[in-house]
């Protein structure tokens, strides 16, 4: 059913191969990260391959025969209506949640309960309110290690924030929790790291300026990244590839070939077209009807 | 003239803040006590005037009843709690955490809490004599069950979604018990504390007054048979102090350990570690 639907909009890429993407990547880290990179063996993304992956909450079938591969390093948005199981393909990526059927695989193995080098960020930002901004951030890192200190200082100043280092979280605006919220996930140089609508409660300006922050961090430490979002735009601004999930399955599976940074420019606003047109499709057939019921008349 | 509402209002704020104004009540009551007691209003077989408990209090000082039985009785006290808050503590700990062992022992607890602990004083004294464990026992008894179901009810409120956040962040067992179980339940164990330092003096109040031979309620209960009210009177305001004394080590406690939260938050930014 998806898969017609699918090859047309492979095409319809195809077509607009003007807006290609440069594939440019940063030279090396800037000096502050190579201070976080230290002492960790683990470099650059992951690789995660869906074959067939079904997951059942009793009787309740919320995802079936969903086929993904996601490559090393790359940023896939994943959009669709609400309660549509966009959330639980991530929570079973993160390992939060059992598959009920197929395979799930990260670099080829299979990983059951949460991998060491994945890292969630929630639509809240679920900072700790008895532990200092600074003390937050070091629940990303695990262990004792001496530099654990320098490190969660490193992080904080990657989102600008090291001069709240020792405030309550309780005091910081929402923008700002979220913006520890992706320190912490970052510290333990995550390799995979998915996110779960967390610019959702943000106001318009604070998610423009995190939409940047996320997407420079994301080059700079060339993580796999995967967004879930309800925001087409946002979508379309930060991936590689943006999927559709449509009543649990994977509607549309479109590469955005725009180069970065991106730009509002006519080529985003094709791609952001082409992807709600498909997801308001069901209605956008009834509202037609609508009209030509009352033209009839 | 905004500018003077405002003076006049920092003002009013200083002069409400002042540390004499708790103390203001108990020390007119004092004098006005005084003063009805030396125009022979109040006589000294009701009540002793303040001056002649302080007199008392004095004469058991230098001989060292006063200071032997204090000692006793903290001691008491605190050895019961001890015991009590720790019972109390764990069980709530182990009840919120793991179910099996929730539905294995809730019931006996609740079964338990309803019986008045007091009631079973004629029983301890069989098992247990007018000796220490009978004092020991029923403090303990009576502690167990503020912290038990304080502790429970915290471990149960910490935020899931917390939880599920230590868990994605790689957190063991051990550290998501200590970084966010146990402060997310402080505030919490912190009520159930308080409320069971109550119950720890009320119940050893009574203990000794009805079976002991030391403390400070048997000091009171021995100046009742001679009829030295002022003895009476000075052992029924020492349990008040203590009570206070109390109650101030766990607000500070509370200040302490829950800095972070809106209520305490006086001193907004953590000091630099």
């Amino acid at each position: 059913m998806a898969s017609p639907f699918r090859k047309g909009s492979e095409e319809e890429s195809g077509v607009s191969a003007g807006y290609s993407n440069d594939g440019s990547q940063p030279g090396g880290p800037a000096a502050p990260l190579r201070v976080l990179t230290q002492g960790t063996e683990s470099k650059g993304g992951v690789t995660i391959e869906l074959e067939n992956v079904s997951k059942r909450f009793g009787e309740k079938t919320v995802l079936s025969g969903i086929h993904l591969s996601v490559q090393k390093g790359e940023f896939v948005a994943i959009v669709g209506r609400s309660g549509c199981g966009k959330s639980t393909l991530l929570r079973l990526l993160a390992g939060l949640e059992d598959i009920s059927g197929g395979k799930l695989e990260q670099d080829g193995r299979h990983v059951g309960g949460s991998g060491q080098h994945t890292r969630f960020m929630f639509q809240d930002a679920r900072l700790l309110p008895w532990k200092s901004v600074i003390d937050n951030v070091r629940i990303g890192l695990t262990g004792n290690g001496r530099d654990n200190g320098q490190r969660a200082e490193t992080a904080l100043r990657l989102v600008g924030l090291e001069d709240r280092a020792n405030e309550w979280p309780s005091v910081l605006s929402g923008g700002q929790r979220q913006r520890v919220a992706l320190a912490r996930a970052l510290v333990g140089n995550p390799r995979l790291l998915l996110l779960d609508e967390p610019l959702g409660a943000l106001d318009a300006l604070t998610r423009i300026e995190m939409q940047r922050l996320i997407e420079r961090l994301w080059k700079q430490r060339q993580f796999t990244a995967v967004l879930v979002t309800h925001d087409v735009s946002e979508a379309v601004a930060l991936a590689d590839r943006v999927v559709l999930i449509e009543d649990g399955k994977i509607a549309l599976d479109l590469p955005i070939t725009l180069s970065r940074p991106r730009t509002k420019d006519n080529g985003f606003a094709y791609f952001e077209n082409l992807i709600l047109e498909r997801v308001l499709a069901p209605e956008d057939r009834f509202s037609k009807h609508d009209e030509q019921a009352v033209y009839d008349i | 003239m905004k500018e003077v509402e405002l003076m006049a209002q920092v003002q009013k704020k200083k002069w409400v803040d002042h540390p004499a104004w708790p103390w203001l009540i108990p020390v007119l009551v004092l004098i006005v006590w005084q003063l009805l007691s030396a125009a022979g209003l109040i006589s000294d077989r009701t009540l002793p005037a303040p001056d002649a408990i302080v007199r008392a209090g004095w004469d058991l000082t230098i001989d060292g009843t006063l200071v032997e039985a204090i000692g006793i009785s903290t001691w008491r006290a605190f050895i019961g709690f001890l015991i009590g808050g720790l019972i109390g503590f764990l069980f709530g700990l182990l009840n919120g955490v793991i179910p099996l062992s929730d539905k294995l022992t809730d019931s006996t607890f609740q079964m338990i809490r309803n019986v008045p602990h007091l009631a079973l004083i004629p029983l301890v004294i069989a098992w247990f004599g007018i000796g220490e464990g009978s004092k020991i026992f029923l403090v303990a008894l009576g502690v167990v069950f503020p912290i038990y179901l304080n502790t429970l009810h915290g471990i149960r409120s910490v935020d899931p979604g917390l939880i599920e956040m230590g868990k994605v962040h790689g957190l063991s067992q051990w550290e998501l018990y200590k970084k966010v179980l146990l402060p997310g339940a402080m505030s919490s164990i912190l009520v159930g504390f308080r409320y069971a330092l109550g119950i720890m003096w009320l119940t050893l109040i009574v203990a000794e007054t009805i079976a002991a031979e030391s403390g400070i309620g048997y000091m009171a209960m021995n100046a009742r048979e001679f009829f030295q009210l002022d003895v009476v009177v000075l052992s029924i305001l020492l349990y008040a102090l203590l009570g206070k004394l109390s109650d101030s080590m766990a607000k500070w406690l509370e200040r302490r350990w829950l800095q972070w939260h809106p209520h305490f938050a006086k001193v907004a930014k953590k000091k630099a570690a």
